[in-house]
């Protein structure tokens, strides 16, 4: 009886080792549907996702949805087809989120909502959806709050206003109006007065970032304080032309923006430019690929897991420093 | 080659300003069923650009 | 057509004023503008202006040769992105941490200008004898070799920007003789201009181009070789890109696998405007530069009048319109 007993009892331990065991190695099959290939950030963003996934054992398949919603509706239909454990979703349309959300949830297929963020309504439709990525908010206020810093506040034609110019990325995109909004509300709410001199749409380009600046200082000239870009690609591009215009950053213009590419770091570090903000890959992709592992295993998920940025100035620019390839 | 072919070749010289009329492509083609007499045109014209006028109308009120 | 040496002068001010409506138009456009922002009219603003066409207006007078010939060429802005991004690998700083190839050898600026243009050169020697040898619709044949250009430049920056390019490249945009408006830029694009014009005018090779756009068989049984002459220009025209990119990427400081994405559209309605016959047989490179230069005038207008980045497109939009309508209705009148 004892015997029996014990070897019961050894029995269930090893099949409950065994299931914990593979519950904890069993390779997953990922499928990632990104947004559009040459996206600087989310090509950094894709690159440490799928090293990390691949590093944990899972089959991860990667897919370019090319800047095309209908595109990606059909890779992830494929996906689907295709049987995939869980599903990674960079969105081309954050508003396109309830279609995708009722087709993976006919299919019941966990997904992981990526980078570009569904509306609050939407991620109610479904429990076993998640949206992993930093508040776009934060991006533009970090750029505000950057430029409020500074010793004299943003101003340096001394007329007690901020006078800015904004280098809009594309308006559609929630990242480029969210940018431009609260990078203003935060010199508001830091108590400056703020003047509009110039916006205008650049799509993220740098060449169209140097054209706009060229002109933006060719018409307003030194009434011109601050230059405020969406992106750093459009900010590399302002270099171009604020030094072309005779201007010095940091003597008589500031210039902030966004992602922190290695580029931009070096330029602030140099003093080119005043300040970026880093939009966190690494942070973000392993809280993806960590939370894509826990919806395919059945937990239970948070509606929201936000990375938060990190304001990129002259005191830590040489944390980020670009390394040697 | 030949013989030079400069000469008597079809649209030759249409680098510049010339009297004779150039080749009649599809686009004055497209042209001829236009049936409209020139008043219509000048009309559309002028509606098109009275909208020009408008959208910069519009476009810079602050 | 009647002489037109015994017209009144009204007549002659009426004919003038029809037959380069547009020019007149941007310039009444400016004069408007100038007056309500002085700066407008200042070095800086037209630097800017001479600038940005220069750049366009290379791009422009490359596609001009595929149009004129009754084909076209889609492939023009990947192209000369493509050229932007070979240019700007190989003229990176030494001294710079994230260099995208770190051993490769510091070239003086020239010899990476003719690398570029050779490679550009080939993709035009590719499209001309797809065209020309395979028959292959022009549309179809650059629009495939948009995408091939594309995902080459995509798979060999990995999407990443380059920058932090050598002094003396980027110097090449800035620099000028003189007065800051005769800016290096403009004085390469003069020299390119005058250079087509002598080719458009005055040598077979642009007799032999007009005669293929207005009548192809034509020609072919005037002994001519049309394969030959396609393969040419749209090689020319491959090489117009490259030199577009190279000076793109000096003037933006840097390049991405997007720079210059679509540039061939512009150029194309630039073409149009100027007068090319999209149909073929007809095209000045006066009229290419006056098209170009309405479009550049025109967008910085725009954003000198402060208008909404959304309504520039209708704008734009309408403009080209006008232009066809314009155009049209001098058809029209003459008949």
């Amino acid at each position: 009886m004892k015997k029996l007993l014990a070897l019961v009892l050894a029995a269930v331990m090893m099949l409950g080792i065994v299931s914990v065991v593979s519950a904890e190695t069993k390779p997953l099959k990922i499928g990632v549907a990104i947004y559009k290939y040459d996206d600087n950030f989310m090509t950094l963003y894709r690159t440490e996702l799928e090293k990390y996934l691949t590093e944990m054992g899972h089959q991860v398949t990667i897919v370019d949805g090319k800047g095309d919603q209908a595109e990606q509706t059909n890779q992830i239909n494929s996906f689907i087809a295709d049987k995939v454990d869980v599903l990674i979703v960079n969105l081309v349309q954050s508003t396109a989120a309830a279609t995708i959300i009722d087709l993976v949830k006919a299919a019941d297929i966990p997904t992981v909502f990526i980078n570009r963020e569904p509306t609050a309504e939407d991620m109610q439709l479904w429990d076993k959806i998640a949206y992993v990525g930093a508040d776009a908010r934060q991006s533009g206020t970090f750029q505000g709050e950057i430029i409020a810093a500074t010793e004299n506040k943003g101003d340096y034609n001394g007329n007690g206003v901020v006078d800015y110019v904004m280098l809009v990325g594309d308006p559609e995109n929630v990242d480029a109006q969210y940018r431009t909004e609260f990078s203003i509300k935060a010199l508001e709410d830091a108590g400056l007065k703020v003047n509009k001199l110039f916006e205008q749409r650049g799509d993220w380009a740098q060449e169209k970032g140097q054209e706009l600046t060229a002109n933006a200082l060719a018409q307003f000239g030194n009434d011109v304080d601050v230059v405020f870009a969406n992106n750093d690609a459009m900010a590399l591009g302002a270099v171009q032309s604020i030094e072309a215009a005779g201007r010095v950053v940091g003597k008589d213009i500031y210039l902030v923006g966004v992602d922190a590419l290695p580029e931009a770091v070096q330029l602030v570090m140099d003093g080119k430019m005043t300040g970026t903000v880093l939009n966190d890959h690494v942070g973000q992709s392993h809280t993806a690929g960590d939370v894509a592992v826990k919806a395919a295993a059945g937990e239970t998920l948070e509606k929201n897991y936000t990375v938060d940025y990190v304001k990129v100035t002259l005191e830590n620019a040489a944390e980020f420093a670009p390394k040697a390839n | 080659m030949m013989r030079d072919p400069k000469e008597g070749l079809p649209g030759a010289g249409r680098g510049d300003d010339s009297p004779t009329p150039p080749p009649k492509g599809l686009k004055e083609r497209l042209y001829d069923k236009v049936n409209l007499p020139l008043w219509a045109v000048d009309l559309i014209i002028a509606l098109l650009v009275a909208a020009l006028l408008l959208t910069i109308y519009l476009g810079t009120r602050p | 057509m009647q002489a037109t040496t015994q017209l009144p002068t009204g007549r002659k001010v009426q004919r003038f004023i029809t037959n380069n409506i547009i020019i007149i138009g941007i310039f009444l456009l400016a004069v408007v503008v100038s007056i309500l922002r002085p700066n407008f009219l200042g070095e800086s603003n037209i630097r800017n202006l001479l600038g940005n066409t220069a750049i366009r207006f290379i791009i422009a007078v490359g596609v001009s040769g595929c149009l004129i010939t009754r084909g076209t060429d889609l492939s023009a802005g990947r192209t000369a992105g493509f050229a932007a991004c070979m240019a700007a690998i190989m003229l990176q700083r030494p001294d710079y941490v994230n260099r995208m190839l770190p051993n490769l050898p510091q070239m003086p600026v020239i010899v990476v200008l003719l690398i570029v243009l050779a490679m550009t050169a080939l993709i035009g020697a590719i499209n001309g004898s797809v065209v020309a040898f395979f028959k292959v619709p022009p549309f179809i044949a650059t629009l495939g070799m948009q995408t091939l250009v594309y995902g080459i430049a995509l798979v060999t920056t990995g999407a990443q920007p380059i920058g932090s390019l050598r002094k003396e490249y980027t110097d090449i945009a800035t620099g000028y003789i003189g007065n800051p408006i005769v800016s290096y830029i403009a004085i390469i694009a003069l020299v390119v201009g005058l250079l087509m014009w002598t080719l458009y005018n005055k040598m077979r090779y642009g007799k032999y181009m007009y005669a293929i756009g207005g009548n192809e068989a034509a020609t072919e049984v005037a002994g001519v070789n049309v394969s030959r002459s396609k393969v040419i220009i749209y090689t020319l025209a491959g090489v117009m890109y490259g030199l577009c990119g190279f000076l793109l990427a000096a003037k933006s400081g840097g390049a991405s696998v997007n720079t210059a994405m679509g540039y061939e559209l512009e150029a194309i309605a630039g073409c149009t405007i100027g007068g090319v016959s999209v149909n073929g047989g007809v095209g000045r490179i006066s009229g290419i530069l006056i098209g170009v230069l309405v479009f550049e005038v025109l967008k910085i207008a725009m954003q000198f009048m402060g208008l909404k980045s959304d309504y520039t497109y209708i704008v734009q939009g309408l403009v080209i319109i006008i232009a066809v309508a314009l155009d049209l209705r001098k058809y029209l009148a003459k008949k």
